[in-house]
């Protein structure tokens, strides 16, 4: 903890900050970008909500209280810049969100950064059918190994709540592709 | 294929890759996208001799009074230009509104919403809420 207020400190203080921020960009780029690319899909869009997500972190970082840890902060905001995305692209084309994401969903098979077989691209739609939460959960878990405690403290939501979520997701994402 | 089971045999990845290059490359770019730090601002009666604060307090008064004596109108945007602007334009999500709300805002919220019974229960209902024992 008292690292993380020494490199917050980095961060804050102009003469370091390039520096600093070079280095929190390295170490949080490759996994912001699974988990904005989990929600959003396509590769132009992750890219993005990413920038965005660091532009606003930058931003933002002087305002930034300690109250929580620094890592689900940067994961709070880049969850928040995903969703803000897909709603903001539906409400421009008319579109609901679930619409939004079943584009995204049957453009992967042509999208040139995604390499999934059969099982992969079903599992992805498997995972689309579930409600907007669960899936948030089962991404979280399933494809980026998060901790329940760390998901709890992004998400606000209790450590019990997210693994009966996850069950959840889990039975109708194996019920899902045996049904299909 | 009838018995798929999601934690037996081996993890199933996303299949989602990225460009040669694309993290080296991406901090560069947003290296040069961040704002640029502020020019430190040098307090003015530090440098400045007394006299001068209060011209300037002077020249403000005068122009100021001479502003509302001829009336000069600018137009206000009305409240359903900034919700426009708020949803379609701007880049504000929940987060950034969260940030900027004050215990009064959301008091004078609550009381501007209605929300009925029937309502709450279909959002209940639609949305996957679990009650944590």
């Amino acid at each position: 903890m008292q690292d993380e207020k020494a490199f917050i400190a980095q961060l804050l203080n102009p003469k370091t900050q390039d520096t600093a921020f070079r280095q929190l960009v390295a170490q949080y780029s490759r996994p912001l970008y699974n988990h904005i690319r989990t929600i959003v899909l396509d590769h132009d869009d992750t890219d993005d909500v990413l920038q965005n997500t660091f532009i606003k972190v930058f931003r933002n970082l002087s305002g930034f209280k300690g109250e929580s840890k620094l890592f689900s902060w940067i994961y709070r905001i880049a969850t928040n810049e995903a969703l803000t995305f897909i709603s903001l692209k539906a409400r421009k084309n008319h579109l609901s969100n679930e619409d939004v994401n079943e584009r995204a969903l049957n453009s992967l098979q042509a999208d040139d950064y995604f390499e999934g077989d059969a099982l992969q691209l079903k599992l992805q739609q498997a995972v689309a059918s579930l409600p907007q939460k669960q899936q948030l959960v089962f991404k979280m878990k399933y494809f980026e190994d998060l901790k329940y405690e760390d998901i709890s403290e992004i998400l606000g939501t209790s450590v019990g709540a997210l693994k009966a979520s996850y069950h959840y997701a889990v039975k109708k994402i194996e019920d899902y592709i045996n049904n299909h | 294929m009838n018995d798929f089971k999601l934690n037996e045999g081996q993890k199933i990845t996303t299949g989602f890759t990225t460009p040669d290059d694309y993290f080296e490359s991406f901090t560069n770019r947003l290296m040069q996208q961040l704002p640029k730090q502020e020019v430190k601002v040098v307090p003015l009666y530090k440098r400045k001799p007394v006299w001068f604060s209060a011209a300037a307090g002077f020249i403000i008064m005068v122009t100021l009074s001479v502003f509302y004596t001829t009336g000069t109108a600018t137009s206000q945007p009305d409240d359903a230009a900034i919700e426009n602007y708020l949803v379609y334009q701007a880049n504000v999500n929940s987060y950034d509104l969260m940030q900027n709300l004050d215990q009064q805002d959301i008091d004078e919220l609550e009381e501007s919403i209605v929300i009925n019974d029937d309502a709450i229960k279909d959002y209940l209902t639609n949305e996957d809420v679990y009650i944590n024992k």
